[in-house]
């Protein structure tokens, strides 16, 4: 004897499971809450949901096979599931990394220094290396506070990107308020950082040119002077450069755990 | 899930492997008809034990098209995933039997004299 056909979900990627395609879908509603309420990272959470499905067409096709009819095939299908608060906490421990968990544990306010901490972290130590082994300081002095600003802009934008690298990846927290981090606000980070470097190289080549065209700088200093504001300019290039490909990278990584909704 | 509540679901899932693979609710059936009803364990509950067994080496999951594993009723070309005892699986799942045999055996000696 054939089953008959489940109001199953449709068939699952490797990634997680696809929208619903039938209008017969079933289990859609019950599969789209238990996403949203689950507490684990991805892809196991996509994994999850589509071992879900695969079981409860299973039940749903021994229900029908025992005689029930659509309907009650595919409420006992969904009561056997029973996957109640307690399980989804089992599985939430099973798959949270043991850092996230013990994170959790602390206050809100202290999660987000944490955070913030490890995302400065790795920044810092670049900086300080760059500091050692190239003229770094003397290239910031050149631009004068344009590059400070800029670089105030831009670190900004690349301490978002490294937060959100420590929240999705190190700690995997994939909850709503992790995902929510998942924003455009680097890429106008990115573009401020741009903009202030536009704006701080012009402003340095008005002051040189104004004091070259005034006769109070001779022309090889004009020239030195000129050199030296573009170290705003740099500066900022190469903060936005960085930024926008960090942040496509991220969104990529992001996207590939979490086809369907990233 | 009490302490003794898990590893005694983590038994009888190993022991429900023994004979082969099988998917999520293949062995929550498997479980409660071969013990006659007397354990009982939803499938959704069975998720969190499979998925510690498996990161703990014992058993090993692996996702296959329907119709491959025992007892055939997923959809046509819908993935499940089977899981299987692994070697260290086969080893605890011994060890385990011996013990439960053991504490049975040391239960109705206990009880026959009572």
């Amino acid at each position: 004897m054939s089953a008959p056909a489940a109001p199953g979900p449709a068939p699952s990627t490797p990634r997680g499971p696809r929208a619903p395609q039938a209008p017969s879908d079933g289990f859609a509603p019950l599969l789209g809450r238990l996403e949203r309420e689950l507490d684990l990272p991805y892809p196991e959470r996509s994994h999850l949901l589509e071992e879900i499905a695969a079981d409860l067409h299973a039940a749903y096709a021994a229900a029908r096979a025992s005689g029930a009819d659509d309907a009650a095939a595919r409420a006992r299908a969904i009561h056997e599931l029973g996957l109640d608060a307690g399980a989804a906490a089992e599985l939430s421990a099973v798959h949270t990394p043991a850092l996230h968990r013990a994170l959790r544990r602390l206050p809100a306010p202290a999660q987000g220094g944490f955070e913030v901490l490890a995302a400065a972290l790795p920044l810092v130590v670049c900086f300080l290396y760059l500091c050692k082994e190239v003229p770094l300081m003397q290239f910031l002095r050149d631009g004068g506070f344009g590059s400070i600003l800029v670089l105030i802009i831009g670190g900004f934008g690349l301490g978002l990107l490294t937060q959100r690298a420590v929240v999705w990846f190190i700690l995997r927290d994939h909850s709503p308020r992790g995902l929510g981090k998942n924003t455009a606000a680097p890429l106008l980070l990115a573009a401020a950082t741009l903009c202030a470097a536009v704006l701080g190289t012009a402003t340095n080549f008005y002051v040189v040119l104004r004091a070259w065209s005034e006769d109070h700088l001779p022309d090889a200093h004009m020239r030195i002077g000129l050199r030296e504001s573009l170290s705003t300019l740099i500066l900022g290039a190469a903060l936005a450069t960085l930024i926008v490909l960090g942040h496509t990278a991220l969104t990529a990584a992001l996207r590939r755990l979490r086809p369907a909704t990233a | 899930m009490s302490e003794s509540a898990r590893a005694r679901s983590q038994f009888l899932v190993l022991l429900a492997l023994r004979e082969g693979g099988k998917h999520g609710y293949q062995i929550a059936r498997h479980i409660a008809d071969k013990s006659r009803g007397f354990f009982s364990i939803s499938y959704g509950a069975l998720y969190p034990v499979l998925h510690k067994l498996e990161q703990d080496g014992l058993i090993t999951g692996a996702w296959e098209t329907g119709g491959a594993a025992e007892g055939a009723s997923a959809g046509e070309g819908q993935r499940r995933r089977v899981y299987t005892l692994t070697r260290a699986g086969h080893k605890a799942l011994a060890e385990e039997r011996e013990h439960q045999q053991r504490e049975s055996a040391a239960l109705r000696a206990l009880m026959g004299k009572a």
